[in-house]
Formats: C-alpha cells, sequence, structure tokens
C-alpha cells in the first residue's frame, strides 16, 4: 500500500469513529515550556547587578556596569541597561528571576555543565538520557504532535536519549521540503533492530503528514520586533508551528554567543539586547495566537562567570547564575537569594543558592502535573515561581 | 547422470569443510565494513576456524595511513607556550610560533577566513596562545584528526583491527574537549590499536597510564589527603568489574591507592609523584596492603568479573544486544584462562553458533554507514573531512564521546534526526547527474556529494543485480525494489531500504 492511500485509509476510518463519540478527554490544560539555551555561559553578575554591594565594582573595575547605567528593581539589584523589557516586565509583575542558580561541585567545562543541565544529574553522575525525556511518556496528553522540538540545533539536548516523538529543525517549510521521501511501513517485525527503524520511519511520516496539512496555510503573525540574530528564525519556526494549531508541550531555543572571554562589554550589551527582543516577540507573538496564559518561558545555561573580571575585559567560567522566567504560568518576582561576593570558592567563583534541578521539579509539578517522578522526589523544595 | 551426481558430491563436501556463502558474508560484515565478493570465495573453502585465523593473522599493531601534519607543528606551539608559561621561554620562541601557525594555516586551505586572522593575531600574545590552541583544535584539528582515522578504516586492509581500536576508544571512552591536547589524543589511539589484539592486561595498564586518560579522569588532580576519585570509580565501573561488582568503600580505598599518579604536561609522559602518594594500607576487594595503583590493577584482573564484563561489551558489539548468558559466560572462562588475550575472546566469539545467528541484528553507527558505503560502492573520497564531520552529525564525534560511558550506540543511533541525515544522504551520494559544485566545507552532506565519485558502471563490472543485493543488504528489502531503473538509481533504492542500516 502506498502511504497516501494507507493515510487516507486511516485517516478517514479515525474521523468515522470519532463522529458518534465527541469524546472529551479529562481537560488537561495544553501547556507549552519553551526553553531558552544561553550558550557559552551568561554573564549572570552583568545581567542582574548588585550595584550596590561595593565587592561588585572592585571584582570589576573595567567591565563592571556604573550605577547610573542599572535599570533599578531595587536598593540592592538592577538590570543591565539592554534589558529594558525585561525590567518593565519585573515591573508589572510577569517576570520572575531566580537568583543563584548552579549545583553543587560545578564543573567548568562547558561540555561537560552543559550534559549536567540537560541530564539532571548529579556533577559525577553520568546519564544518557535528558531530564525531559526522562519524563517523556508523563508529557503531554497523547494528542501532541511531537513531545518536542528543537529548534535550530543538531543535538537533542533536553530530549537526548530520545529516538522519537522529538524532531529538530531549523523552520517548517524547510523542514517539510527536506523530507518528502519517507515511508509508511506494515510493521509487523519480530527483529528488534529492523522494527525499531521502522519504528522511527513511521511516526516521522505520521508527524510530518500532519504538519504538512495543517502549515502549509499558516500565516504568521506580523513581528516587525525580531532580534538582529539567528534566534529570530527560530522564534518565527516556533510560532508557525504554534498558529497553525499543533500541540507541542516542550520547544528550546538557543542564543549563542555567550562565552564572553575576552572584550566583554558590548558583546555581552549586544547578547543581552538579544535575549531581551527574544522574550518581547515571543511574549507578542504567543499572545495572538491566543497561547500565551498556558505558556512559560525558562532560560538556562551552562554555568555563569566568574566575578573577577580577567586581564582581557572579559570572564572566565563560572557557577552561579541568574535566570529568567516569564508566560501565563509565571508568578513575577525575585526568587531564591543572590550569591555572596564574599565568601567565594577555591577558584573565586559563586556559590549557589538554589539548585537547577528545584526547577526542573517544579516545572514537573505546576506544568506538567507529574508528582512521582525521580526529580520531584529527590526536590521538594521548591522555588516557587509558577502558579 | 554421471556429472550430476559428481557435482552433488562436490557440494556436500564444500558445505563439510567450508563456509556457506551467508557465513561469509555475515563474518565481513562483522569483522569489517562491507562484503567483498572474492573474500566471500576464499571463505567457502575455509572452515570458521581457519577463516577467523586468516583474519587474526592480518591485524595490525599500527596504522597504515601517515600521521597528521599538523602534529608536530603542534607539537612545538604547545611545547612553547608551556614553556612560556613557566617562565623558561623566550620572546625569540614568538617568532618560530608564528611560522609554526603559518605551516598549520597552509595545510588547511579552508580555514574559514576570521578564524586565520585570530589565530594570527593570537599568536603575538603569549597569554592567549593556549586558548586559541584550544579554538583551532575542537574547530579544525580535531575534525583532521578524525578525517585521518577515517581514511584509516577506509584503506586498511585489517578493517578488523580498526574495529577493535574503535571499540577499545569506545570502552576507555576519552575526549579531545576535556584533554584538549591533540597529539596526545592521537597517540592514545595508537596505543589502542597497538594493544588491540594484545593482553587486556597490557592493554588496561597503558591506557591507565596514558596522558590523555589522566587528564580525562583527574588523575592529575588526585593526591594524598585530597584523592579525586574519578578514575578509581569509572576503571571499576566502566573499564573492568562492572557495577555492583565493589562497593563505594573499594573506590574510596582505590583512589587513594591511585595517588601520586600524575602526567608531565610538556611531555605528555606518566610520571610517579611520591610526595603525593599515600603510603598507607587499603583494603581493596578484600585484599589489605600498602598498595600502589598497579596493585589494584591487578587485584581487579584477578577477578574474574572483569573477563565476564569486557566479554559481554564484546557480544553487544560484535554479536547482539540480546545477551547469551551461558555462551558469554563460557567465553569468559576461555578468556580469563588465557591470561585476558584478546585474540583468544575474539576467536571463541567469531567461531561460535550464535554469532552466525545473529545476522541483521546490529545496526550500522555512523562510522559503518560512512566506511561502509565507501567501501561497498567504491567510493573514493578526494578528502575525508567532511565525511569526519558528517559522522559528528550523525550522532558520533570520533575522539570525542559524549561521556566516560562511551556513545550508547545500539538503537540510539536512529532517531528522528539521524534517520533524515541518512536517508538524505544516501539520497544526495546516489543522485544521477550530481553536479559537480565546489565543496562547502560548512555543509558536509553537499561537501561529501560533490568530493565522492561514485562509478556504478564500475561497482556493477563484475557482479549481477541480485547478488549486488544480498551483498549489500543483510536481509531482504522492506520496500519494493523496482528493476526496471538505471543502476544509480536503482541502487539508490536500496540505500534507502531501512534494511541498509542493519548489519
Amino acid at each position: 500500500m502506498k502511504r497516501r492511500d494507507f493515510l487516507k485509509t486511516t485517516l478517514s476510518l479515525s474521523a468515522l469513529c470519532m463522529l458518534p463519540f465527541p469524546v472529551m478527554a479529562l481537560a488537561k490544560e495544553k501547556k507549552i515550556l519553551i526553553l531558552i539555551e544561553l550558550k557559552g555561559g551568561n554573564d549572570g553578575l552583568n545581567t542582574l547587578i548588585p550595584f550596590s554591594d561595593p565587592l561588585y565594582t572592585k571584582l570589576r573595575p573595567s567591565i563592571g556596569i556604573k550605577e547610573s547605567e542599572v535599570l533599578k528593581l531595587n536598593s540592592k539589584l538592577g538590570f543591565h541597561p539592554s534589558l529594558k523589557f525585561l525590567h518593565q516586565s519585573f515591573k508589572s509583575n510577569q517576570l520572575a528571576i531566580l537568583q543563584g542558580v548552579g549545583y553543587a561541585n560545578p564543573n567548568l567545562s562547558h561540555f561537560r555543565s552543559i550534559d549536567i543541565w540537560e541530564t539532571a544529574t548529579e556533577s559525577e553522575e553520568y546519564s544518557d538520557q535528558g531530564w525531559l525525556q526522562q519524563l517523556s511518556s508523563k508529557i503531554g496528553d497523547g494528542k501532541e504532535l511531537v513531545k518536542g522540538i528543537i529548534v535550530g540545533d543538531n543535538a537533542f539536548g533536553p530530549f537526548r536519549g530520545a529516538t522519537s516523538e522529538v524532531l529538530v529543525m531549523d523552520n517548517p517549510k524547510r523542514f517539510l521540503r527536506k523530507n518528502a521521501k519517507l515511508n509508511l511501513y506494515e510493521n509487523k517485525q519480530v527483529l528488534p533492530s529492523l522494527k525499531h527503524i521502522l519504528d522511527v520511519e513511521n511516526s516521522l511520516s505520521k508527524t510530518i503528514e500532519e504538519l504538512r496539512t495543517k502549515t502549509e496555510k499558516v500565516e504568521l503573525p506580523e513581528m516587525n520586533d525580531l532580534p538582529q540574530d539567528q534566534v529570530a528564525g527560530m522564534i518565527k519556526a516556533l510560532l508557525s508551528v504554534l498558529a497553525a494549531g499543533h500541540h507541542v508541550p516542550v520547544f528550546k531555543i538557543s542564543i549563542g554567543g555567550f562565552d564572553t572571554h575576552t572584550e566583554q562589554l558590548n558583546q555581552h550589551a549586544r547578547l543581552l539586547s538579544v535575549l531581551d527582543q527574544t522574550f518581547q516577540s515571543l511574549e507578542k507573538g504567543l499572545k495572538q495566537i491566543g497561547v500565551w496564559k498556558e505558556s512559560t518561558l525558562l532560560t538556562y545555561s551552562e554555568f555563569g562567570r566568574r566575578p573577577a573580571e580577567n586581564g582581557s575585559r572579559g570572564t572566565d567560567h563560572g557557577t552561579a547564575n541568574v535566570h529568567f522566567a516569564m508566560g501565563g504560568t509565571v508568578r513575577g518576582g525575585l526568587y531564591g537569594k543572590q550569591p555572596s561576593l564574599s565568601n567565594l570558592d577555591g577558584e573565586g567563583n559563586m556559590k549557589f543558592t538554589t539548585d537547577f534541578k528545584s526547577i526542573y521539579s517544579e516545572v514537573c509539578q505546576k506544568i506538567f502535573k507529574i508528582s512521582d517522578a525521580e526529580i520531584v522526589k529527590k526536590n521538594k523544595k521548591l522555588p516557587g515561581f509558577l502558579t | 547422470m554421471k556429472y550430476p551426481i559428481i557435482l552433488l558430491c562436490l557440494v556436500l563436501m564444500q558445505s563439510a569443510l567450508g563456509m556457506s556463502t551467508e557465513e561469509a558474508r555475515h563474518l565481513q560484515r562483522r569483522t569489517g565494513f562491507h562484503v567483498d565478493s572474492k573474500l566471500t570465495k576464499k571463505f567457502e573453502s575455509m572452515t570458521r576456524e581457519q577463516a577467523v585465523d586468516f583474519l587474526m593473522s592480518r591485524t595490525r599493531t599500527t596504522p597504515l595511513t601517515p600521521q597528521p601534519k599538523w602534529i608536530e607543528h603542534f607539537e612545538y606551539i604547545y611545547d612553547a607556550a608551556i614553556r612560556m608559561k613557566k617562565g623558561q621561554g623566550q620572546k625569540a620562541d614568538i617568532k618560530k610560533i608564528k611560522q609554526r601557525t603559518e605551516q598549520i594555516i597552509a595545510l588547511f586551505p579552508n580555514i574559514p577566513k576570521p578564524l586565520v586572522s585570530k589565530l594570527r593575531t593570537a599568536m603575538d600574545d603569549e597569554k592567549k596562545i593556549r586558548r586559541v590552541l584550544n579554538m583551532i583544535s575542537n574547530r579544525l584539528l580535531s575534525k583532521s584528526l578524525q578525517a585521518w582515522w577515517l581514511e584509516e578504516m577506509h584503506k586498511t586492509e585489517s578493517p578488523l583491527t580498526e574495529r577493535m581500536t574503535l571499540f577499545w576508544h569506545n570502552h576507555f571512552a576519552t575526549s579531545f574537549k576535556k584533554v584538549k591536547v591533540l597529539p596526545w589524543m592521537y597517540s592514545q589511539n595508537l596505543l589502542l590499536r597497538r594493544h588491540a589484539f594484545g593482553s587486556f592486561k597490557d592493554l588496561l595498564r597503558d591506557v591507565s597510564k596514558d596522558a590523555a586518560m589522566l587528564f580525562y579522569l583527574d588523575s592529575n588532580k588526585n593526591v594524598k589527603g585530597a584523592p579525586n576519585e574519578n578514575f578509581a570509580r569509572e576503571v571499576m565501573e566502566l573499564f573492568t568489574l562492572g557495577e555492583g561488582n565493589y562497593s563505594e568503600k573499594d573506590i574510596k580505598e582505590a583512589a587513594r591507592a591511585f595517588t601520586g599518579w600524575n602526567v608531565d604536561r610538556l611531555t605528555g609522559d606518566y610520571v610517579f609523584r611520591h610526595k603525593q602518594h599515600d603510603e598507607g594500607n587499603k583494603t581493596i576487594l578484600g585484599q589489605t596492603g600498602k598498595f600502589y595503583g598497579d596493585d589494584v590493577l591487578n587485584i581487579i584482573l584477578q577477578n574474574k568479573k572483569t573477563a565476564e564484563f569486557i566479554t559481554k561489551k564484546i557480544w553487544k558489539e560484535f554479536v547482539s544486544p540480546e545477551l547469551n548468558e551461558a555462551k558469554i559466560n563460557a567465553i569468559a572462562t576461555t578468556f580469563f584462562e588465557s591470561g585476558y588475550e584478546i585474540k583468544t575472546l575474539m576467536r571463541e566469539v567469531f567461531i561460535s553458533d550464535e554469532f552466525y545467528k545473529s545476522s541483521g541484528q546490529l545496526i550500522k553507527s555512523p562510522v559503518d554507514l560512512l566506511v561502509g558505503t565507501i567501501k561497498e560502492f567504491d567510493i573514493e573520497p578526494v578528502n575525508y573531512l567532511p565525511y569526519a564531520m558528517m559522522a559528528g552529525r550523525l550522532g558520533m564525534e570520533l575522539f570525542d564521546p559524549p561521556n566516560v560511558k562511551g556513545w550508547p550506540g545500539g538503537e540510539k543511533w536512529i532517531n528522528t534526526s539521524t534517520l533524515l541525515i541518512r536517508k538524505d544522504l544516501m539520497t544526495r551520494l546516489f543522485r544521477v547527474g550530481e553536479k559537480k559544485e565546489k565543496a562547502n566545507m560548512m555543509n558536509p552532506m553537499q561537501a561529501m556529494a560533490s568530493m565522492s565519485t561514485l562509478d556504478m558502471k564500475a561497482v556493477m563490472k563484475d557482479r549481477t543485480r541480485s547478488q549486488m543485493l544480498e551483498e549489500v543488504l543483510v536481509l531482504k528489502p522492506v520496500s519494493e525494489i523496482e528493476d526496471k531503473k538505471k543502476d544509480i538509481a536503482w541502487a539508490r533504492q536500496i540505500v534507502l531500504d531501512p534494511v541498509y542500516q542493519l548489519r
């Protein structure tokens, strides 16, 4: 049987079955988690700035942000001047600021540390499964297009270890064009290796067909304030999938270039305005599509950067970092505790105050309503930023 | 009447003595990267034992492909940078460093321009030399090292040697991303090949004291009074005994025994620092004494669980993900009693009935797919760099497994992303009248296609389509293969069939 015929039959059959029984699944909300990875390790200390701490200026004589330029949040803390939109959002109680996020025995290698973040392991543990992959069977209501879409990257990141139900793509239209040559097989294989390959190909064929039927006609909402960065394409891709009416519980997009070892002032200012505009355009787009209420934007990064600037007016790899969350599910405010600049570790890095796994734990419970996962059991104390 | 009887007798004799065609092909798929008709014929006249001994007699201990040219320049720059940091260098070195840098640049006409200028300016500043060396290592030289190995896999007359070297690389996993000094990754590769079919005892001892491993598992940070357990843990969990066959206490005690092991940053040589060694008593796996690192390795090797763990892993790699416990234990006993001779282990595996019943149970790794395709279809790559990049896209960066556990492998090779890339790649390589555009190194798929020549006429010269089908596919195709097509379009159907992903 040719693929199209097969699909037609299955589709019409299921359509027939559906008619007399308008089954209303127990209203499980279609929550959307949008992860924004800041690749390279964002300098949290020049993002959320403890401007009143004399140690800050002392540690950063040439790259410290002047108090007069800081967008103040309270008498001690303020934002980098690039974060205008996030500043507004905080003032209107829309933005959650998660302070001092990190983990015990921090690893300062980009590769290893992002592994730790994406697999939610302890520093000395190794896992081949991403933290969302570990929860995959519990995410979504069974009617989603796929569990997750990784936009603009080749690796599955927090879904690593998945073989199907996760897609990586640059943009949906190009994805559809490229992938026209798939088959749908009748899969009665007993050989596990072959069965697996056919399973992956079949699930991909079905997903692509579903994506195709809805996505081809989609008009994207007007977007004229997208950041001048590769992330703009990712934002458009994500919005166009949602605008087509697909449900996808998790998206991941990323902004690159945060590894600012040298001459970081201008570079970092640009990166933060890209981040600021990313939040702004996502909010706008998601509101226009009508899914803002169920959306959560959340940043992550392999580590923060060292408080003391280095000899090239940049910063080296650090530990504890600040992260942001925003969306219809988020309760604005400051969470956790800003790490002290007077009590640094042996490498001269800040000590974390909030374990990133407790953020994941809260995401599990509040967004995906999962209460029996390992990560939930191990992380009972939650930051409290989700409603 | 006479002739058919004689013929029948001959066929019977043949089958009594030699391997069947299917067995001969299976042995090649598992010990090499493709099926060679001539070798099939040869094996058909041999018993399993003879065929396996033939393969074993051809294994190599050194690579055929010459050392990449940049290694020597890299070593020079690295050496000078370390000396300068130690205050032993002279200003004059900067000039020589720059010469060497230019020599590296000249080796790669495709280096992106911004990277070249970054390289040139950074070499003025001694503080930046190491960082820039790391940068080009990550982005360029590592790819070149991967390409070097792929070339070796392609050209060697003993693909089994490369399979085994790759097995050990995945077993004793280290990554250039942490080790950073690429010549050390290269020399580790030579070490793994040298011992690939030797004694596991020697291999374990030497790889444990190898620069890349000493750095990768932090042996250089493991000192008396402040032990670092990284190596002690992984050597037991992943390299020898396997989880469940030691206690946390064993790890703690072993870490103390390994204190003092270190590496000379300049030469990469193993050094033992007496002052950093913890002289006290240690109790490891029930034995107590003032143990040193080598003693720990010996204690671990005395435990038969080590032979079982290695045999199980070999089984998964060369036979099937389904473990036949009884057979594995029997082979492990032989392996253990031989004093850990790897040849003995592999011979037992390759002559076993279970091995010959496992056709199609393994999924091709990215390297299997790439090297297999160029060998099967006589594709002659002009340059192996895009192949190396492609392997990375497909989830297998050589010299950079994801962590100390190595690549998860098996079914994990095929996911929604990699299956599409595999299919795209095959479509691209087997395209009728592919225009040879200039290779764009930033786009490995395009570069691969434009730097590879496929001559279907030559490929089909001495074989029929049905023979070809049986050689290339381990099982009957699951998609419909239309015969009324030109050779290249016909072959494309085969490489796009899901069965092509199996071996």
